[in-house]
């Protein structure tokens, strides 16, 4: 089902471009969540959780859009796993936007994910 | 295991489904339009690439997956407590490392599996503060 793009099905690694649209992606992707959130924080049903809904939405649509550009350019394998990245984005919006509290665990976590991408980005082929 | 449970993962897994079918539109169309052969196809008016990639089988297929994919997890989630949700959302990364080498043939290194091994160890720490 793939092509391969290079000799001996062997695609070449993923351009810096690449690897920019993958995590504007999931930046994009992080402000879905806090589009969601701040939506559920407005009241029930109010003109203002109609407005932030359909920002969420609309932003949805934009994700999806890129998702499948990035998909284009990356194994699934290597751009699924990348997701992991949001969790570092949760944990920023929740600090700078919500005001709530960072755990131990949430730094280490963190931390984790993003030895984690790195391994997996040095392997992005 | 309780039914919940089990639905959580059938969740994980049309998740996990619903990302290889995106994945097909994307390889057919990359495979359709960045070929040296084919910059026709590249070059072709901007809707006609959008119908290409977007308004195809495997993406409104896919989006639809995930759509149920979504809802099902929110239905068990009312009676099974929150804390394993992380781990299903891990389970989601297992998945597609499984689909990926199964039906796309993607070479899965170790240093791939090193690095899921992290990520998914760093989102279960991530929250376990809903877990303890």
């Amino acid at each position: 089902m793939t092509k391969p793009t290079g000799p001996a099905g062997a695609p070449s690694r993923p351009s810096a471009g690449s690897f920019l649209l993958l995590h504007v992606s999931f930046l994009i992707y992080s402000l879905v969540i806090v589009l969601s959130k701040t939506a559920a924080m407005q009241g029930w049903l109010t003109p203002t959780f109609f407005l932030f809904a359909l920002f969420e939405l609309l932003t949805l649509g934009f994700y999806a859009l890129l998702w499948q550009q990035v998909l284009g350019r990356f194994k699934l394998v290597t751009a699924y796993a990348n997701k992991g990245v949001v969790v570092v984005w949760n944990l920023i919006w929740a600090a700078l936007l919500f005001g709530e509290q960072i755990t131990p665990e949430n730094l280490i976590g963190a931390a984790l994910v993003v030895a984690g991408l790195v391994v997996v980005s040095s392997d992005a082929r | 295991m309780r039914v919940e449970m089990l639905l959580l993962i059938i969740g994980a897994g049309l998740s996990a489904v619903s990302q290889l079918l995106l994945k097909i539109s994307a390889n057919r169309n990359s495979a359709d339009g960045a070929g040296e052969a084919s910059g026709a196809a590249a070059k072709a008016p901007l809707m006609q690439r959008f119908r290409a990639q977007y308004l195809n089988p495997f993406v409104i297929g896919g989006y639809a997956l995930l759509l149920v994919a979504m809802v099902i997890p929110l239905y068990a989630l009312k009676f099974i407590d929150m804390k394993y949700a992380a781990i299903i959302e891990s389970l989601g990364y297992v998945f597609i490392m499984v689909l990926s080498a199964a039906v796309l043939r993607e070479r899965i290194t170790r240093r791939l599996v090193a690095g899921i091994a992290l990520i998914v160890a760093g989102v279960i720490v991530f929250g376990s503060h809903i877990i303890m």
